[in-house]
């Protein structure tokens, strides 16, 4: 059985996403021995395939008819899909770290900045970082609020706790300079700042 | 450490235009715009289906399905150019079931949201070689014992080619895009053009014929002179 480092289709997969460099598919083809075939049937589909992602603005829509069966059945399989995965679209517990860190990817697989988001360690984040984070956690964005404004320290609501970038015990770190402090990428560092 | 999954900035440009709109019939007629310079990145229709599980919204969830269903039977409408529009519209039919399970499959951001289209083409890649097996097989059912007929390249340039990709001497004499037209024009038994199959290269690559021979006939050409080079030395 292939794993996916030596399937010949997820290796062709790799070496196109990355450019299709020919040192690699060298590489591939000498590691692959027999699959080289099937190998380079992937490549051959993938150069077929590559131009023209846009809008594809000069293709005519299909008849009414095509178009509504079309339509119909992508439905009828997204509710199928929908209905046996039901539960992914209720209400997580954003007080649970696990929650969070599952979500890692989506905050730069910074683990203590992901902890002071799931402690509330950090003074209530910007409009777009709070819908950035429910997207990234897939829950409604009102339970992002929430679970900030739950997260205030009684009675110093608006009262700042500078950090030393570590997730503290009690402290309340500004969320500017969390994400200051985060190891993400600089894009995603202005994004969150930016309101 | 791994990749971070988070929106690419025409994403994140499009979704903070579509969050400024604050009437629902605004909203809705921006989620449906799929040409032109307002178009709305499909990773964009991925995540608003996603928040309508969330966050209930069957209007707007309709109207996202609609956009993207649109978008993507577009798309195989311009790269199946080849196939028959019955043929069209089953592959939109197999590729959009796979889009919406994955869709599906979670709430959160994953690779959909950032990279919809390398997605689609990988989705793609193994639906073609669906269709490219069952073309090989109504290939040799159209005509029986005549099958090698089909398979128009000489035993010598099959060799020759199967010597180099063994070797792994490809990539040193073809280009890229040569690279990726051995397998087709060498490997596989379909024909570059017939009519008697129900599918040829022309129509699997959506490459001319005159341009298809013509690079076979590089490919050989610059296969022989490598190999006789590499004797010479």
């Amino acid at each position: 059985m292939n794993t996916d480092k030596n399937d010949p289709r997820a290796m062709a997969d790799r070496i196109v996403e990355a450019g299709a460099d020919p040192d690699e598919i060298a590489a591939a083809l000498t590691q692959l021995g027999d699959q080289a075939g099937v190998f380079l049937g992937r490549l051959a589909a993938h150069s077929a395939l590559r131009e023209g992602d846009g809008d594809a603005s000069d293709v005519a829509d299909r008849d009414a008819e095509a178009s509504a069966s079309l339509l119909a059945h992508v439905q009828s399989v997204y509710e199928a899909e929908k209905a046996d995965t039901a539960a992914l679209a209720r209400p997580k517990d954003l007080s649970k770290l696990p929650t969070w860190v599952a979500a890692k990817a989506a905050f730069g697989n910074d683990v203590t900045f992901v902890i002071k988001l799931a402690g509330r360690h950090v003074t209530p984040p910007t409009g777009r970082f709070v819908r950035y984070a429910a997207d990234a956690l897939g829950v409604a964005i009102t339970q992002v609020r929430q679970h900030f404004a739950d997260g205030m320290p009684r009675g110093v609501a608006g009262a700042e706790f500078k950090s030393s970038g570590k997730p503290g015990t009690g402290g309340v770190e500004d969320f500017a300079e969390a994400v200051r402090a985060a190891s993400i990428p600089d894009e995603l560092r202005s994004r969150w700042l930016a309101e | 450490m791994a990749d971070a999954q988070y929106h690419p900035a025409h994403v994140d440009r499009a979704l903070a235009r579509i969050d400024a709109i604050d009437d629902d019939d605004g909203l809705l007629a921006a989620v449906s715009v799929i040409r032109g310079p307002d178009a709305v990145p499909p990773e964009v229709h991925v995540r608003l289906l996603r928040r309508c599980r969330v966050e209930a919204n069957r209007r707007l969830e309709g109207a996202v399905l609609r956009a993207l269903v649109k978008r993507v039977d577009r798309w195989v409408t311009r790269k199946f150019a080849g196939l028959s529009p019955a043929d069209q519209e089953e592959m939109s039919q197999e590729l959009l079931a796979h889009v919406v399970k994955a869709v599906a499959r979670t709430t959160a951001i994953d690779w959909w949201e950032c990279r919809f289209f390398f997605n689609l083409r990988k989705a793609a890649a193994s639906q073609y070689e669906k269709t490219y097996d069952e073309g090989l097989r109504s290939a040799t059912a159209d005509i029986g014992d005549q099958a090698e007929e089909l398979h128009d390249e000489g035993a010598l340039a099959k060799e020759l080619v199967e010597d180099a990709v063994r070797n792994a001497r490809l990539v040193e004499v073809l280009d890229p895009d040569e690279v990726a037209l051995v397998h087709p024009l060498f490997l596989s038994t379909l024909p570059i053009s017939s009519k008697k199959a129900k599918l040829d290269l022309v129509r699997y690559l959506g490459i001319p014929e005159g341009t298809l021979a013509e690079k076979k006939a590089t490919i050989v050409k610059k296969l022989k002179a490598a190999l006789e080079q590499e004797s010479l030395s």
